[in-house]
Formats: structure tokens, sequence, C-alpha cells
């Protein structure tokens, strides 16, 4: 054995590190996971190394709208004078419709006031993740340690082969939108979103129903494949681009599966 | 793969960056100024960066939060002011416990040392990889795996409010493994 495996079984930190955030490979897990069944000390260092990454990766403090600003003034995407920006629709029309058409994707993606529609709701769902994945809920294996208005995201990898791949928050419209991403072993993404408050309109498509609740499926104007439900009050949307409904529908509706059983099982606790 | 830095795509890294400039300074005023010149130092001129941008931010920040540092030992040192005093959060839609929560944890990261500091920010709080970490922190990916775990192991002790047996900081002293 050469001094670096010696090492290893030593300071099985690094193991711990890893599985504690995902990352550690799957191949690698088992052995792992055997030993510290039988070590209460490594199950312990396990289980702190889990409740510092639930703290430290569930942190989603957004910069503040006056540095955003002072940003998008040094990158140059803050919006333009309202005489330079007629002085360049008379001169160049054409870079202002290209601007206008910029302008309206970033209400319908960041801004405005006005509640979301399901199909912006969608387009958070493709967009790139600004947050590290969240860690894996310590007392349930289905489920992540993040929640979008109170309803927990579910953890794919195992079951359904959807991978954890980031996450995102944001606020439209007085709504935050929570999104976690996943991502298949063939390379597809997709995003799922979660919004607070009353369910969002613009939900049109075919439906589906599983479990007691209907999901529609839809394809926005730009080539996104969604799923819509709402549960406990909430929109959930998962969307991605180049994946099928029949797809969609599975995950949405394993997702649905899941929460029954857990309701099922906590009210059957309560009678006992 | 070398190509030029888009400063149209940098405002996505912004809020991930606010909150890792928060847990190096400790303070949600010093993260502002600290981001605002880490932006206007890299948007200076044309950039050609390799690998993750996020990468390349994280180093970008680092340099600069360290040359403030140099920067600051050098001016003459005062009590304390009436502006040093942290004013409450402004944000009306912000629930109090929650902004006191977000500044007790950056808090208790930004009093770690600093190389377990860094590595936590990197990893937990910008959401780089091990690889682009260690990279980014110029040093070994086993290097960055025992800070990491000392960082996370300290952060949980001190947040639980346990006493944290480690004042000790060596790289390589984890739990050794129970093969009874």
């Amino acid at each position: 054995m050469d001094n670096n495996m010696t090492d290893e079984r030593k300071h099985p930190e690094g193991e711990l590190t890893r599985l504690a955030d995902g990352s550690l490979p799957a191949d690698r897990q088992a052995n792992l996971l055997a030993e510290i069944q039988q070590s209460p000390e490594l199950s312990a260092a396990l289980a702190e190394q889990e409740r510092a990454v639930t703290m430290l990766r569930g942190l989603d403090e957004p910069a503040p709208a006056s540095l955003r600003a002072r940003v998008d003034e040094l990158t140059g995407t803050s919006a333009p004078r309202r005489a330079a920006r007629w002085r360049r629709a008379l001169v160049l029309p054409g870079a202002a419709a290209i601007a206008a058409a910029a302008a309206a994707v970033v209400i319908l993606i960041g801004g405005g006031t006005a509640a979301p529609t399901v199909p912006a709701a969608a387009k958070f769902a493709v967009a790139s993740a600004t947050l590290p994945s969240p860690a894996a809920d310590p007392n349930d294996a289905d489920e992540l340690a993040l929640r979008g208005a109170g309803i927990p995201f579910p953890a794919w990898g195992t079951k359904q082969g959807w991978v954890k791949d980031g996450a995102r928050t944001d606020t439209v419209g007085g709504r935050h939108i929570t999104t976690v991403f996943y991502k298949s072993a063939s390379g597809k993404r997709i995003g799922y979103a979660i919004s607070s408050g009353a369910p969002l309109s613009g939900a049109n498509g075919e439906t589906a129903t599983r479990y007691g609740v209907t999901f529609t499926t839809q394809r926005t104007g730009d080539g996104i494949n969604l799923i819509t439900w709402v549960r406990n009050g909430h929109t959930c949307v998962i969307a991605g681009r180049n994946v099928s409904y029949a797809t969609l529908l599975k995950l949405a509706s394993a997702d649905e599966h899941a929460e029954a059983i857990s309701s099922h099982a906590a009210l059957d606790a309560e009678y006992v | 793969m070398v190509r030029r830095l888009d400063p149209q795509s940098l405002g996505q890294h912004l809020d991930a960056l606010y909150r890792a400039a928060w847990a190096l300074c400790g303070s949600r005023e010093d993260a502002d100024d600290l981001v605002q010149e880490t932006f206007a130092r890299v948007l200076a001129r044309p950039r050609v960066i390799r690998g993750d941008e996020r990468g390349y931010l994280m180093r970008a920040l680092r340099n600069t939060f360290y040359s403030r540092l140099r920067t600051n030992s050098r001016r003459p040192q005062t009590g304390p002011q009436l502006e040093d005093v942290q004013p409450p959060d402004p944000r009306s839609t912000h629930q109090p416990e929650r902004a006191i929560e977000v500044g007790e944890i950056l808090g208790a990261v930004a009093e770690l040392p600093e190389d377990f500091r860094m590595t936590l920010v990197a990893i937990d709080i910008l959401g780089l990889s091990y690889a682009e970490a260690a990279k980014a922190l110029d040093t070994r990916e086993a290097t960055i795996t025992t800070r990491l775990y000392r960082a996370r192991q300290r952060i949980a002790r001190q947040l639980a409010d346990e006493p944290d047996s480690g004042s000790d900081t060596r790289e390589g002293s984890g739990p050794k493994r129970s093969l009874a």
C-alpha cells in the first residue's frame, strides 16, 4: 500500500467532505457509507459536514439593488437614458428594435411588477444557475435541503437519474421563484421552479391527472417544454429544452407520488 | 478554452459574489464596496480568461480583498466611528430573523483562518468545483479538501453553540477511521 493510500485510510475527511456535498463519485459511496454505519465518530463527522453544507448552500441573500445598479452601469447593461434611447431609435431603428426585444426579455425574466405567468416562470427553469446545488436533506434521502414556498425540492439522482446541478432564486412582481436544476447522464438539463403566492396564470395545454393532481403540459414560443401543476396553493413548473413531455410528466408525478406517500405516512402517524 | 470575458455576462454572478464578499469581509457594507471595486478592476480593460468565469471572478475578488487590506493597513488607525455602526437592513421585504441568520453565518465564515475562509467561500458560497477552487486559490485539490473539511467543521460547531475543539488548524487531522 502506498503512502497516499495509507493517508486516505487514516484521514477520510476528503471523502466525507465530498459525500456531504454530493460530489463523491457513486462508486466510492457504498464502502464509505458502510464504514460510517459502523463508526459513530465518522457518522458524527459526516453530520457536521452536512449541517454546514445545508447552512452555507442554503443562503440566498441577493445583492442590494443599489449595488446591482452600479454594477449594471459598469457592465453596460443598465437601461439607457430616455433621450439617448430616442436618439438611437431615430438613427438606428434596427438596433432599437433589438434593444426593445432585449428589454422585453428582461421584463419577462427578471423584472416587471405584475405577477409572472407560467411561461415566464419556465424561463427561470432554463436559465443559468446562480447558486451551488443544495445539499441532500439529512432526514430524507428523497429530498434536498432547500424549499420553495415551503415545498421541498426532490433528490432525483438515485431513483430518477437526474442529478442536482445548481440553483437560483429570483423575485418577480413580488413573487419569489426558487429553482433547482438537474442534469441527466446524457447531458440534458431541466429546472424545477416553485413560485410563492397564489397559482400563476398562463397554463394552457394538454392536461393529465396523476394521484389526484392535474398536470398541464405546454410548449412556449421559444421551444421550452414545460409541465406545471399546483401544490399547496403554489405553482410548480418543470421545464427544459429537448426534454419530452413524457419525461417531464414522469418526474412531476414521481414527486407528487412521493408527496402523497409522505402525507399518508404523516396522517397514519397521527392516528397511532 | 481561452476566450474573451463578456462584461454583460458578469451580472449573473453578482448575488453569489456579494455573498462571497460578505463572508470575506464580515459586513454588508464592506462587501458592497469590495464587489464594486472587483467589477471595476475586472472591467477596466478587456480580459481573456481560461476556464470558468466564476473561478476568474473568485481570483479577482481575492486579489482585490488583499489589496484593500494592504491599503487599509497603511491608513492611520482610529477608534470606532459612527459610520462603523451597522445600520439595519433597509430592504422592507426582508424577514428580520432571516437577515440575522445570514449575518450570523457569513460573520462566522469571516472569522475563520484565511485559508479555510477562502476555500469555504470558493466552494460552498460561490459554487466552484474542487478543481476550480484549487486553480483559483493556487493550491492542490487535496489541500482544498482538507481545508474545506476543517472549515465546515468549525462553522457547524460554532453555529451549533458547541465548543470548537479545533483550535487545531492543521490540515489532515480529521477523524481516524474506526475499523474495529
